[in-house]
């Protein structure tokens, strides 16, 4: 990380501007809507977290060599909408494929279980479902120092 | 399998609010399948986003808009691989897009 952070500097040019864009350690909601109305939300096992409280220690590393100035920093919900808990399931293992971390078993014995209550709250063949894992994100805008 | 991901297009406008990327140069690393690449380069000159996961970079590049053609390229390259023969100071504005954890 702090490579990546080293590398960015020398990448930006004079006056540049550095976004990271990451997910807060807090676990995120898994929800269904159903015909427009929450149906099902439960926190769901979070397997990122140590990670993500890796990247900030890094940023702030970065601002204390002063590296970088630290600008502005937001929180966002970042939504990922499916119409089913396989579906979404299917989405989140493709798009984590590359993760050289192995998964961790016992939250992922915990995720599948999530996932079938939130499957029994969308009820069967229900075109009218909306299975939704909401993350909350933060966004920090950093500026090189020479 | 219908996926919206950020729908609601709150991880864009918290961008635009926190960095002016209009006409400026911008490499996005770790693009995925280019979800916020399309959402920058309607405001940017030129984006270049990279990302490790050669399916995600092969999808991107299908899915791509044909009018931001001239203004987007994914290349399939590990920030480390990418950063190591980039010349420095190439961008106005780099974005660590979920690729610092």
């Amino acid at each position: 990380m702090v490579h990546a952070l080293a590398e960015s500097r020398r990448l930006l040019k004079p006056g540049g501007l550095l976004v990271d864009i990451h997910p807060l350690p807090d676990p995120p909601v898994l929800a269904v809507d159903r015909e427009g109305r929450r149906a099902f939300s439960e926190a769901s096992p979070s397997q990122g977290a140590e990670a993500y409280r890796q990247a900030d220690q890094a940023i702030d590393e970065a601002v204390q060599r002063r590296q970088f100035a630290q600008e502005q920093t937001t929180i966002f919900d970042f939504l990922t909408h499916a119409p089913s808990a396989a579906a979404l399931d299917e989405y989140l293992t493709m798009i984590s494929a590359f993760d050289q971390e192995p998964g961790d078993p016992g939250a992922e014995r915990l995720w599948a279980e999530l996932l079938a209550r939130a499957d029994e709250a969308a009820g069967a063949s229900n075109p009218a479902v909306d299975v939704i894992l909401l993350e909350k994100a933060r966004m920090t805008s950093l500026r090189p120092l020479p | 399998m219908t996926i919206r991901v950020d729908p609601e297009e709150n991880e864009s406008r918290a961008l635009f609010l926190l960095a002016g990327i209009r006409g400026q140069e911008i490499l996005e690393v770790g693009c995925g399948d280019g979800r916020l690449t399309w959402r920058i380069a309607r405001q940017a000159a030129r984006v270049l986003a990279i990302d490790p996961f050669e399916p995600s970079i092969l999808r991107a590049r299908s899915q791509l808009p044909q009018d931001l053609e001239p203004t987007v390229e994914f290349r399939h390259a590990p920030f480390k691989d990418f950063a190591a023969t980039c010349p420095r100071s190439s961008f106005d504005t780099l974005i660590l897009s979920w690729s610092l954890c």
